[in-house]
C-alpha cells in the first residue's frame, strides 16, 4: 500500500502536474499540436523546473529550510495546475479520447521503439551504475534532507561549509532531488537512482517522438526513426563522454539530462517558432533556458550557444530583427546566472 | 597555427569521438543529398554553423579557456547527432518503397550500427542492483552497523566507501570526507587533516590515530583489514563491533 501510494504521488507530481502546467501554456497558443499530450508535459517539465530555478537560489540566498521551500513550490505547481484544471478541462477531456486514435496507428517498428525504450526502462529499474559524481549532486540532496537546509553542511562529510561551491550553486537540480523526495515521500537517493531517470528516460524519448513528427508524417516512417535513435542510443557508448552513454548511464544528473533532454527540446523550440511563426513559443524556450541553467552549471553556457547558433541561421533565412531581440531576450536567465557566477566566484 | 590544431586534435582525443565525428559528417552529407524542404534544411544549416563554431581551431583555443580542457567535450552536445543521424538514415531507407525490402534494410542499418558502435549495457558498467537506493551494499551494511544505536554517529573511514555512506544514511557524519574534490569547500582544521593522511596510510601510527578520532568526536573508526595487522584500535580505547569485506569497524568506548 505504501510503495502504492509513493507511485501514485511520484505519477502526480511527475507527470500530472508537469502536463497541466503544460495545457495552461498551450492554452493560448495557435499551433495545431497544442492538443498533443507530449509537447504538453515537455513545456510544462520544462515549465516546472524553470520556476523552480529562481524560487531556489532565492531560497539559498535567504537560507530558508528545504520544508519552506517545498511547501512554496507546491504551492505554486499545485495553484497553476488547479487554474489549468479549471480553464483547460475540455480540452484535457477532449486530448484523452485520442489516445485511442494513436492507438490504432500503432505498428510493428513502432512497437519495435516501444520495446527498446522499454528495455532502457527497465535496465534503470533492475540495474545500478556507480558514478562517483553522485558523492555530491545525490548527497546533497539527502543532506539537504536530513537537515532541512540548502547547501548548508557538505554532502561529502555532513559539517558545516566553509565557502558555498561557487560553480554548483547556480544550477541546484539536487535540491530539485530533495524537494521531489518530500513531496513523493521517496528516499532522495532512491528517488534519484530509481524514478526520476524514468521520467526523464520518458521526456528524453517524447522530445524525439515530437521530432520525428515534424519530419516523417507516417506512423511507420516515425516507428522506423525511432527504432534506429534508440538503437544508436543502444550502441553509442564509443566513450563515457557520448550524450548516448550519459543517457543510459546516469541520466539523473543534470548534465546527462542537459545533454539528452534539455538541448534537443530547446532547439524543437527553436525550430517550432520559426516554423509555425508562434511567438508564445519563445515562452516555453524562455523557461527552457531557465531549466538549462538549474540542471547544469554547462546549461548556462550551452543553451544560449544553441540559441545563438539558431539565430544566426533564423536571421540569415527571415532577415527579421524582432526574432532575434526574442532569442536574446530568452538567453537573459543564462546571462544572468553567467554574471552572478563571475560575481560569486 | 600548428599549437591550435593541436588543441583541435587534443580535444577529439579527449572526447574519443571519431565515431560520433563521422556520424555527424554523414548526417551533414545525407542532409544535403536529401531532397528536403526548406523548413527541414534549416537544421543542416543549423549544424554546419555549430560545427564552424565549435570545431573550428580559432574559436576552440577561446572555448578552452572558457569551459576548460577536460570539459569542451560537451560543447559537441548540442550539435543532436543521434538525432540528426537518425532523421538522415530513416530519409535513406524510406527510399527503399517495398515493404520487405525496407524491412531487411532496417534490420542491416541496425546491425550496422551495432558492429559499428559499442554497446552501453556491460559488466564494466553495469550491476545487478542489490538494494533499491543503488549504493555499494558495503556502504549499505556499514551505514546499518554505525547507526544501530546512534541515529547520528561520526565516523571515520579510509577509502572511497564514504562517497557512497552519505548518499545512503546522511545523518552519518564522516571526519575525513573522502579524497577531496573540486567541490571540497568546508572547515578543515590542522588535527582532520593530520588524520586524513594517516587513514590513508596502509600502517598508521595507532595510537595516534585513535587519539585523533576521540578529539574529532569519532564514534565509529573503520579501517582496511591491512591497517590493522600490525596494532589494532582494540588497544586504545576502540571496540571491535564488525567486519564487512575488508572494513573493520570500532567503536570508542571511552566517552
Amino acid at each position: 500500500m505504501s510503495l502504492f501510494y509513493n507511485i501514485l504521488l511520484i505519477v502526480l507530481w511527475n507527470l500530472i502536474v508537469p502536463i497541466l502546467i503544460g495545457y495552461l501554456i498551450t492554452k493560448f497558443m495557435k499551433s495545431d499540436d497544442k492538443n498533443n499530450i507530449a509537447i504538453n508535459f515537455l513545456i510544462g517539465f520544462i515549465v516546472m523546473l524553470g520556476i523552480f530555478q529562481p524560487i531556489t537560489l532565492i531560497a539559498i540566498y535567504l537560507k530558508v529550510s528545504l520544508t519552506f521551500l517545498t511547501m512554496l513550490v507546491k504551492l505554486v505547481w499545485g495553484t497553476l495546475s488547479i487554474v489549468s484544471i479549471v480553464i483547460n478541462h475540455k480540452r484535457i477531456f477532449v486530448t484523452m479520447s485520442h489516445v485511442t486514435i494513436v492507438l490504432k496507428k500503432f505498428n510493428i517498428y513502432l512497437f519495435g521503439a516501444l520495446l527498446l525504450i522499454m528495455l532502457q526502462g527497465y535496465s534503470y529499474i533492475a540495474y545500478e551504475h556507480i558514478d562517483d559524481d553522485d558523492a555530491f549532486f545525490v548527497a546533497t540532496a539527502t543532506t539537504a534532507v536530513a537537515n532541512d537546509n540548502l547547501y548548508v553542511k557538505s554532502p561529502y562529510s555532513g559539517v558545516t561549509y566553509k565557502n558555498l561551491p561557487d560553480r554548483y550553486i547556480l544550477s541546484p537540480f539536487s535540491i530539485y532531488y530533495a524537494v521531489m523526495s518530500k513531496l513523493t515521500l521517496v528516499h532522495a537517493t532512491v528517488y534519484a537512482h530509481l524514478f526520476l531517470p524514468l521520467v526523464l528516460l520518458l521526456f528524453v524519448y517524447m522530445v524525439y517522438y515530437l521530432w520525428g513528427k515534424e519530419w516523417f508524417q507516417k506512423s511507420e516512417s516515425l516507428g522506423v526513426y525511432l527504432v534506429l535513435i534508440s538503437i544508436i542510443n543502444i550502441f553509442g557508448n564509443y566513450s563515457e563522454f557520448t550524450t548516448q552513454s550519459f543517457l543510459l548511464f546516469r541520466l539523473w544528473q543534470g548534465k546527462a539530462f542537459l545533454a539528452a533532454g534539455i538541448l534537443p527540446f530547446l532547439l524543437y523550440l527553436c525550430y517550432k517558432t520559426r516554423k509555425e511563426m508562434e511567438y508564445l513559443f519563445f515562452i516555453a524556450l524562455f523557461f527552457g533556458t531557465l531549466a538549462a541553467s538549474h540542471v547544469s552549471s554547462m546549461g548556462i553556457f550551452l543553451a544560449p550557444l544553441l540559441i545563438g547558433c539558431w539565430a544566426l541561421v533564423d536571421l540569415i533565412m527571415t532577415k527579421k530583427l524582432t526574432r532575434l531581440f526574442c532569442y536574446m531576450l530568452c538567453c537573459l536567465p543564462s546571462i544572468l546566472c553567467g554574471l552572478l557566477y563571475v560575481i560569486i566566484s | 597555427m600548428q599549437e591550435l590544431i593541436s588543441n583541435l586534435q587534443n580535444s577529439i582525443e579527449i572526447y574519443r569521438h571519431t565515431g560520433k565525428i563521422m556520424l555527424l559528417l554523414t548526417t551533414l552529407l545525407g542532409f544535403f543529398l536529401i531532397k528536403t524542404n526548406q523548413r527541414v534544411r534549416v537544421i543542416a544549416l543549423y549544424v554546419l554553423f555549430g560545427s564552424i563554431i565549435l570545431l573550428n581551431p580559432f574559436f576552440l583555443k577561446y572555448e578552452i579557456d572558457i569551459f576548460g580542457e577536460n570539459h569542451l567535450y560537451r560543447l559537441g552536445m548540442i550539435l543532436l547527432v543521434p538525432i540528426l543521424s537518425s532523421y538522415a538514415l530513416t530519409n535513406v531507407l524510406l527510399k527503399v518503397t517495398e515493404r520487405k525490402k525496407r524491412l531487411i534494410a532496417l534490420i542491416g542499418s541496425l546491425i550496422l550500427i551495432a558492429l559499428s558502435g559499442r554497446f552501453v549495457y556491460t559488466k564494466e558498467y553495469f550491476f545487478q542492483a542489490n538494494n533499491e537506493d543503488k549504493v555499494y551494499d558495503l556502504a549499505v551494511d556499514i551505514a546499518n552497523c554505525v547507526t544501530a544505536t546512534n541515529q547520528s554517529p561520526t565516523i571515520a573511514i579510509t577509502e572511497v566507501q564514504g562517497v557512497f555512506i552519505r548518499q545512503y544514511n546522511a545523518n552519518i557524519k564522516l571526519v575525513c570526507a573522502p579524497k577531496v574534490r573540486e567541490n571540497w569547500d568546508e572547515a578543515e582544521d590542522e588535527s582532520v587533516m593530520n588524520m586524513r593522511i594517516m587513514l590513508s596510510d596502509s600502517e598508521p601510527d595507532m595510537p595516534n590515530l585513535t587519539q585523533l578520532a576521540k578529539q574529532n568526536g569519532c564514534d565509529y573508526l573503520i579501517l582496511l583489514n591491512q591497517q590493522v595487522k600490525e596494532d589494532n584500535p582494540q588497544n586504545y580505547g576502540f571496540r571491535y563491533v564488525n567486519t564487512f569485506e575488508d572494513f573493520q569497524v570500532f567503536e570508542n568506548v571511552q566517552e
